[in-house]
């Protein structure tokens, strides 16, 4: 049946404040209210993103269902790539599911509209159990929105079998920009003829671009939000190391990673060195090459400088299953869930002192330098409205790399587009 | 041309068999690398051949989406946008093209232009409507936007355009009114314009990729192209799985397009024509 | 129902058919007035807002179309859209060169043929833009093989600018072309033999029967072709995203109308602006295919 509501709502994005007085059911209250007890039923929806944590997160669902066998959960999972799209005209639709992930550059977004719950009062939720670097992530001015569930820190992947071939030597502590260059410039050389690089260039921003502007000395958006980093000295200085490696025919060029995917040639072998994250450590163990893997601390700059990043679990603030919500998120955050999704080797769980189940779930490659790298790594660069931004750096980090001479205005476009953005924040 | 058909053409056979294999090189080369290694896949100069054909990669899509599943959900909402069209489509192309009433021609304008506007502009709006009806994550809500289609009723109205009036005209010498004219006579003879009509809607439903991800989530109720979209966000490094993913996406269409072949170009050339 | 006479007399053979027309179309036009027309005026109503990435609007008089004047991704997108179109368009006469081969009377094999030609028509487009992705890549993708047998480096097809958009309208072209062809096989089917008997009597040679026979009476169909190409050529979106890919150096330079459509309402979360882009499209399109109308009487025979 269509009411008089869905046809006004069908104006759109539009609709939404036309009627939001009138959307939605007025008589939901903001406050969290009691968690439900173990014996009441209810259902909750919950929605990810990362078909790989399926199995992991089944498995949590079910251990939840032996604290509070009434309420069930019922699960479903959007590819990444049009997750935050459906999220987002979920939202606009008053229909967003109970609970489900959100990441760093969505969350400020989500919880500044007032999407977010305000967890603070959570039963058996304590921020003191997670990295603080991750609260304060997953808090807006203060308020917790978001239970963190797992972290990534980036490090330094490598292949030693191709690193011998060259005569380098593996890489043991952190490395420093002018060794890394030395390393791969050696891999290049010897082994360029078999369509084998030094490292794999490409334009990742968390995994390479973020932590060396921050090495560099810099920063990639001010601390008040209101600024962008990247026509400063520090940035300049990282792309110019990325940029002269591409000249130097050391790495790869960007028209070439567009074809040829960083991730790609690491895992099949051609490419000896690679900056990137825990995550990719599910990856690289079905990587045909993965006996010749070895990873190493981040390398470093002028500073040492790490990102570190990691799902949040957030429940929707008009949601109409409260307490079984609380419930259900209370668990996700408990030491059992992240235990049971680290012993998986889905993710590297966020609680504090459960890590050691995750570095033990892939014991082939030595994972406990990620956990260390999390006490020292800087908060994921953030505002309120960062995909904004983040769809300029994808259009823009490729044109300051692209070799055409104009890196520092390529730069300083990036930067000018990007004010603009944050200045229409507030 | 009498001459002509004694003589063998070896130019157009040239012409044709050349074009032809460009024309179907992709889907070719997506079952070669299928077939391949990803190490084969990404070989210089292109590996031709397997050196041992990787069967496994089949199996493996079925690990890797419900594919069954995601198979049924696409035939019903194809057959669910046919039937639905067939019946709206020719309903409103006759009225279009035989009856009179005040403001027809602005009111058909007006249809077409849904033609000439993105699709993307009623996403957030359909969304909303089928939220509403509580279709989220159901056959009728993937199918439901689809089954009004301007183009549908434009096809419908040429034909009917191009149909004698005779045979209606006796039949309202009859005393039949335009229910039974119309269901009786016209929408019976009309089975090339369907069935254009039927094929056009079927190879949009099932390759429709955007809407189906925005209103069914749950993997075992959405549909096979996006069920292919979920496999390319996870499996970004495995090639060959994706492309026999692909290509068992793709297969039932084209065998339906091969068995029906002779139909289906009769159909399609009528959509066409005046 | 109450007319005055003169309304009356002057609607007689309008309303000839009561209420039957309402009964025929009423169902289709419920189903257009909510999921179409709604949001088609909801968009252009938009134009007029800014939005809040919920939902939320408020009066922007013209901010947004002052925007536009100076967004400078906005001409590069126009100008990128109708390269693609027009390269699309190219497709009609290679269309009309294959159909007229493949309808040779008494041709061996045509069905074979048929198949061949026709298949792509059930391509899907995320399937079939990673294949394609394959087959331009620089390295190893098989264009370039074949173009180095030849001596030729090949550029990079996906990551280059003009390139990428070449790869793309290939690709485009590629996959509109098997419609073309059926439509025209049948425009073709539909010349009375006698025509051509008759221009052989007046001494055509084959060249000469195709000009003044085969392509005037095929420009029903070449007309019909033409207009539904261009709406689509303008619609360009999912073959550029699949195809192009994440972190492209070329995306900035190859962007389409729709994809920057899709940029503001999804990415930007700036549905007002978007409205705004999604306006200027329509009405590009509009007058293309009323500038295509206009022209049709100068070149289009009807029996």
């Amino acid at each position: 049946m269509i009411t008089r509501r869905s046809l006004l709502g069908a104006a759109g994005l539009t609709g939404a404040t036309l009627l939001a007085g009138c959307s939605g059911d007025p008589e939901i209250d903001p406050a969290l209210g009691p968690m439900a007890t173990r014996e009441e039923s209810g259902s909750v929806t919950f929605q990810i993103w990362d078909k790989a944590q399926e199995p992991a997160m089944q498995q949590i669902i079910a251990a939840f269902g032996e604290h509070y066998p009434n309420i069930s959960v019922s699960m479903s999972t959007t590819a990444f790539g049009s997750y935050f799209e459906r999220l987002r005209i979920q939202a606009t639709g008053d229909d967003l599911p109970d609970v489900f992930w959100i990441n760093g550059p969505n969350f400020e977004l989500y919880a500044s509209y007032g999407m977010l719950q305000d967890l603070s009062e959570l039963e058996g939720f304590d921020p003191a159990n997670y990295p603080p670097n991750l609260t304060e992530l997953y808090s807006s001015q203060g308020t917790p929105y978001a239970i963190p569930k797992d972290f990534d820190t980036i490090g330094l992947w490598y292949n030693r079998e191709l690193l011998h071939r060259a005569g380098v030597d593996e890489p043991t502590g952190s490395w420093s920009w002018g060794e890394y260059r030395d390393a791969s410039e050696a891999v290049t050389r010897a082994l360029g003829s078999e369509q084998i690089w030094g490292n794999p260039g490409g334009t990742a921003n968390q995994a390479y671009l973020y932590p060396l502007i921050m090495q560099a000395g810099s920063f990639v958006i001010s601390e008040d939000r209101t600024t962008s980093g990247y026509d400063t000295e520090g940035a300049i200085e990282a792309f110019e190391f990325l940029d002269g490696m591409i000249r130097d025919g050391i790495a790869p060029d960007v028209r070439y990673t567009a074809e040829n995917l960083p991730n790609e040639l690491f895992s099949n072998g051609r490419a000896a060195l690679y900056t990137s994250g825990n995550w990719s450590a599910a990856l690289l163990q079905d990587s045909p090459v993965r006996d010749q893997l070895g990873v190493a601390p981040l390398i470093h700059g002028r500073e040492e400088a790490n990102v570190i990043h990691g799902i949040g679990c957030a429940m929707y603030a008009r949601s109409r299953n409260k307490p079984a919500a609380s419930a259900f998120l209370a668990f996700l955050g408990s030491e059992e869930a992240h235990r049971i999704q680290a012993a998986a080797g889905a993710a590297n769980p966020a609680f504090l002192g459960t890590n050691d189940a995750y570095v033990d779930a892939i014991p082939e490659f030595s994972l406990d330098l990620f956990v260390e790298a999390a006490e020292t790594a800087r908060t994921y660069p953030a505002s309120q409205n960062t995909t904004a931004w983040l769809q300029l750096e994808e259009l823009l980090f490729p044109k300051i790399l692209g070799g055409d001479g104009k890196l520092v205005e390529s730069a300083r476009e990036l930067a000018d587009r990007m004010n603009g953005v944050l200045a229409d924040e507030s | 041309m009498s001459e002509q058909r004694t003589r063998p053409r070896y130019g157009t056979h040239l012409v044709l068999l050349l074009g032809g294999l460009v024309m179907i090189f992709p889907f070719a080369w997506q079952l070669v690398m299928s077939l391949s290694t990803q190490a084969e896949v990404t070989s210089v100069p292109p590996t031709w051949l397997p050196a041992e054909p990787q069967w496994q990669n089949y199996p493996a899509v079925f690990e890797a989406i419900p594919f069954w599943d995601q198979f049924v959900n696409s035939a019903a909402v194809t057959v669910a946008r046919v039937v639905g069209q067939l019946l709206l489509c020719a309903m409103a192309g006759y009225a279009f093209a035989r009856m009179e009433f005040r403001g027809k021609n602005v009111l058909f304008g007006l249809v077409l232009s849904i033609l000439m506007v993105p699709y993307q502009i009623y996403l957030i709006p359909q969304y909303q409507i089928i939220q509403e009806l509580g279709w989220l994550n159901t056959i009728a809500g993937i199918a439901a936007p689809g089954i009004f289609s301007a183009f549908g009723t434009f096809l419908m109205r040429q034909h009917f355009l191009g149909m004698p009036r005779s045979l209606e005209e006796a039949a309202r010498l009859d005393g039949a009114n335009p229910w039974q004219t119309f269901w009786r006579i016209m929408f019976p003879l009309s089975g090339p314009a369907l069935s254009a009509v039927a094929i056009l809607t079927a190879l949009a439903s099932w390759n429709d990729l955007m809407w189906p991800l925005i209103v069914a989530t749950y993997d075992d109720r959405t549909t096979l192209a996006v069920g292919l979209s979920t496999m390319q966000g996870q499996f970004t490094t495995d090639y060959p799985v994706m492309m026999a993913a692909s290509f068992l996406a793709m297969l039932p269409l084209m065998i339906l397009f091969i068995v029906l072949q002779r139909r289906v170009v009769e159909g399609l050339a009528h959509s066409g024509l005046k | 129902m109450s007319h005055d006479t003169a309304t009356a007399v002057r609607r007689r053979p309008r309303s000839r058919d009561g209420l039957w027309p309402l009964l025929f179309l009423a169902p289709l036009m419920i189903g257009v007035v909510v999921f179409y027309f709604w949001p088609i005026l909801a968009t252009v109503l938009n134009t007029f807002a800014t939005f809040d990435p919920f939902g939320g609007r408020s009066f922007a008089g013209l901010d947004n179309y002052r925007t536009l004047l100076s967004d400078a991704f906005v001409p590069r997108a126009v100008l990128n859209t109708a390269v693609y179109t027009a390269i699309v368009l190219l497709g009609i006469p290679i269309a009309v060169g294959i159909a007229s081969l493949l309808t040779q009377k008494g041709l061996r094999f045509s069905r074979f043929y048929q198949v061949l030609f026709f298949l792509p028509a059930v391509s899907m487009p995320v399937a079939v833009a990673l294949v394609w992705r394959m087959i331009f890549n620089q390295e190893f993708g098989v264009v370039n093989w074949a173009l180095a047998l030849v001596g030729i480096e090949g550029p990079y097809w996906i990551s280059a600018p003009w390139w990428s958009l070449l790869a793309v309208s290939i690709v485009g072209l590629w996959s509109s072309l098997p419609l073309a062809v059926i439509i025209l096989s049948a425009g073709l089917q539909g010349i009375p033999p006698e025509l051509y008997e008759a221009a052989q009597l007046d001494g055509a040679g084959t060249v000469r029967q195709f000009r003044s026979v085969t392509v005037p009476l095929l420009t029903p169909s070449i007309f019909f072709l033409s207009i539904i190409t261009a709406i689509n050529g303008f619609q360009l979106f999912d073959l550029l995203f699949a195809m192009m890919g994440q972190a492209n150096p070329a995306m900035a330079d190859t962007q389409s109308l729709v994809y920057l459509f899709y940029s503001e309402a999804f990415r930007q979360n700036d549905q007002g602006y978007a409205s705004v882009i999604a306006l200027l499209i329509l009405l590009i399109i509009a007058v293309l295919t009323l500038l295509q109308f206009r022209m049709q009487r100068r070149w289009v025979h009807y029996e």
